[in-house]
């Protein structure tokens, strides 16, 4: 009876739940799912992270190279993100070059990047105008069940977290790079923004951290993203409309989050951190 | 090459810093012509990671349920460092009226992420991919009943995390284990393994240094065999091999890795109980619950 | 200086400037040009095709080069707003295909691109649930707002810039793009100006499409 209703009628089936301040899953309205977190378990990866958002999986694998940096910006490295969903991450998704949700995401994460809200790309620099790192960043989904943009920027930055390079220096007199495999280096100030994604529906119901099915169903999302207290990126692409009391509400929640999720990052990257044991 | 639009590419001529040491390597690829037995496995006949020659790596960390949950099937398998992922989607339409077949058909697609080699890879699917896409996809076919479902297809998706030597095999077995968690009827679970030949040596299950590579190993009794076995109809789907070896070593290498399949058949049919008893006591809760 | 402070540039547009399509316009905001054109309801594609709604299909054309990832983020951004201006289930199994294409940058690409959309489905005579004006604003290096910047002033730095969408009737925000680091006091500040500054932009609205019927009616 209920499986019928369901397929019949998904958005009215959903609202009797919502009506009763609740969610098929058993969760709140606001209520995030479990988040879990591994750092550096891929042994090709210079970094490498999986979080687990609920269902949704993705893993972040960086591949640092070298490069001349561009001329118009020669004391900047530079970072490559790209949100990839392959067809094995849902059912939705057909083999074949990225669609839009991948790419909105990627184009998401770059913003985030060329901002500098994720790290400073100066850092990035081994000598200017010569030499500067490059860092692919590819987030791979391998299941997709909502709150996508949430798990990926949590993956990005526990990756670059643990990243570890060879330290490379630059040899003037020689002019070439030299680099010694023995001293490992990671970046330091690397920021922590946190993204939190929430679903609206038309009467004005906020729910945080949608599944798919949710996500599917409403009416519009928004993802706020927050290091610490400040807004660093707000992402609401259009779907029903929002006031300001909304907003700071939505803001409030976030901000708990933001909290939670950099406690779980510095917890899986901490040099002196025990890796879970599965 | 076509500049990929729907992806951010990055600077054309950036290098992987691994080549800034490349001095060493050369040396090191010398002396691996040389003598590569005296590399790869120490006098006292224990490989780098400390096996004996016919050991191979264990499977860890199998899981079947629910690490793709909008799958119909899926499964993870860690063989040593090599980790994969597999998702099964189907049996549904087939989607190209071009392809259409009155028996059931399987598509596949394998795929290594990005990161998961020592050379950076492409996001598009290169040749590599493609002709490992086409082996699973023609192992898979002699096991799966494909005319329990006709005019409809199964999509069956790997993604190599990690590549550490012989995926093709670890994907074999991580494939047939999501079919079967996605109930596709199968005659028989296809258990993958691969061997090295060395002169002299076989290596079971090598890793990604032990590896036959063509341009290295073109001498004789250097070879790779990949097969795929069904352990409980003792049939071979899949038989790939490179290099060259004597007919009399085929033999050989062939029952090694037979051995080896026989010997995993109960530890990959515990893991597929498992799965089953639990998926069996959630029914029967539910059905009290209702 | 080419724009004061609080107020925005100066608006102009022509409708129907496209013979072919069923609503067009031509749409500057100082020296930002956008051209956008509406066609449809058509016939959808049997993949596209959404049973209890229309499909909307939007491309944002560059002035130079081809389409890439950053244009397929604008595009879906323009798209789910107009998703949510445009009662699409009016129209279910059919498409309307929207086509912005760039004309001349001078800042705020994406809310005159949202702006133009709007007036060129007005022109197109769509049934529509509300109108929407976007405004874009730029927190600059000392922490002051800048509204609708000119292209000089975006290229001179800025702490965060913010786009932002409201509907007709309770100037509620559709569409929220902020890019950058802000106190939330201070993106507070930046919503309620552009939403006062809106206003101007419905008014506008309220011209252009006064200007169309009298000029019809002669």
């Amino acid at each position: 009876m209920a499986t019928d209703h369901k397929t019949l009628q998904p958005l009215e089936f959903y609202k009797t739940f919502l009506d009763r301040k609740t969610r098929p899953d058993g969760r709140s309205l606001l209520e995030f799912r479990r988040m879990t977190l591994n750092a550096g378990s891929i042994g090709t990866a210079d970094g490498s992270a999986i979080v687990k958002c609920g269902n949704t999986a993705i893993i972040c694998g960086i591949k640092a190279e070298l490069v001349a940096p561009e001329r118009d910006e020669p004391q900047k490295g530079l970072i490559i993100p790209n949100v990839t969903l392959p067809s094995l991450c849902s059912s939705h998704i057909k083999s074949g070059p990225p669609g839009e949700t991948a790419q909105a995401a990627t184009q998401f994460i770059a913003e985030l990047v060329n901002n500098n809200i994720i790290m400073d790309l100066e850092t990035l620099c081994i000598k200017n105008s010569k030499w500067s790192w490059v860092l692919y960043c590819d987030l791979l989904c391998i299941n997709l069940d909502g709150s996508l943009l949430d798990a990926c920027v949590m993956a990005l930055v526990a990756a670059l977290k643990n990243l570890s390079l060879p330290v490379v220096s630059y040899d003037e007199e020689m002019d070439k790079l030299i680099s010694n495999i023995e001293d490992k280096m990671g970046f330091h100030g690397i920021k922590q923004p946190v993204t939190s994604t929430f679903s609206l529906f038309e009467n004005g119901i906020l729910i945080s951290d949608p599944t798919f099915e949710e996500e599917q169903l409403a009416a519009g999302v928004i993802s706020i993203t927050m290091e610490g207290t400040s807004v660093t990126h707000l992402y609401k692409p259009g779907g029903c409309t929002l006031n300001e009391k909304q907003v700071k509400k939505l803001m409030q929640q976030s901000e708990l989050k933001t909290k939670e999720v950099v406690k779980l990052i510095e917890e899986a990257c901490s040099p002196m951190g025990v890796e879970p044991i599965d | 090459m076509p500049v990929d639009s729907r992806r951010l590419q990055g600077p054309e001529n950036s290098f992987s810093y691994k080549l800034l040491e490349k001095k060493n390597d050369n040396e090191e690829e010398a002396a691996l012509s040389a003598d590569l037995q005296k590399i790869l496995i120490g006098t006292n006949k224990v490989r780098k990671d400390k096996r004996i020659p016919s050991d191979a790596r264990p499977l860890c960390n199998v899981t079947i349920t629910g690490i793709v949950s909008q799958a119909k099937g899926s499964a993870y398998i860690e063989q040593g460092n090599t980790k994969l992922v597999c998702g099964v989607y189907g049996p549904r339409e087939v989607q190209k009226k071009s392809d259409f077949s009155l028996n059931g058909q399987l598509f596949c697609e394998f795929k290594f992420a990005p990161f998961s080699c020592q050379k950076r890879r492409g996001h598009q699917q290169d040749n590599e991919e493609l002709v490992l896409s086409g082996l699973l996809r023609e192992a898979l076919e002699a096991a799966v009943c494909l005319h329990q479902f006709p005019k409809a297809q199964v999509e069956v998706n790997v993604m190599v995390i990690e590549n550490d030597g012989s995926p093709l095999a670890a994907a074999l077995t991580c494939a047939s284990l999501a079919l079967a968690s996605a109930s596709i009827p199968m005659y028989d679970l296809v258990i993958g393994t691969s061997v090295r030949q060395l002169p002299k040596l076989l290596l079971l299950d090598p890793t990604k240094d032990e590896e036959w590579e063509p341009e290295l190993n073109h001498d004789e009794d250097n070879s790779n065999l990949t097969i795929g076995f069904m352990p409980s109809t003792h049939q071979i789907a899949a038989y790939v091999h490179e290099g060259v070896s004597k007919t009399e070593d085929l033999e050989q290498m062939l029952k090694l890795a037979t051995e080896y399949c026989l010997k995993v058949q109960p530890v990959v049919q515990l893991c597929l109980k498992e799965v089953v008893e639990k998926t069996l006591s959630n029914e029967s809760e539910n059905k009290v619950d209702e | 200086m080419e724009t004061e402070e609080k107020s925005i540039r100066a608006l102009k547009c022509e409708q129907s400037v496209l013979s072919r399509a069923d609503g067009s316009v031509m749409f500057s905001q100082g020296n930002t040009v956008v051209m956008a054109s509406v066609y449809g309801p058509l016939e959808a594609k049997i993949q596209k095709e959404l049973s209890d709604r229309m499909y909307i299909e939007l491309n944002y054309k560059p002035k130079i080069g081809m389409p890439g990832v950053a244009e397929r983020g604008k595009e879906k951004l323009i798209k789910t707003t107009c998703n949510h201006i445009i009662l699409t289930n009016l129209h279910p199994r059919t498409a309307v295909c929207i086509t912005v294409q760039e004309m001349q940058d001078g800042g705020t690409l994406l809310a005159a691109s949202i702006n133009a959309v709007c007036l060129a489905l007005l022109d197109s005579g769509l049934p529509l649930q509300c109108l929407v004006a976007a405004v874009t604003c730029l927190v600059d290096k000392k922490d002051r707002i800048v509204l609708d910047p000119c292209i000089n002033t975006v290229k001179e730095g800025y702490k965060a810039m913010c786009t932002f969408a409201f509907d007709s009737q309770k100037y509620n925000m559709i569409l929220s793009h902020c890019e950058g680091q802000v106190p939330y006091q201070l993106f507070q500040k930046a919503m309620e100006l552009c939403q006062k500054a809106s206003h101007v932009i419905f008014d506008f609205y309220r011209q252009a499409v006064l200007r169309k019927f009298s000029k019809e009616l002669l």
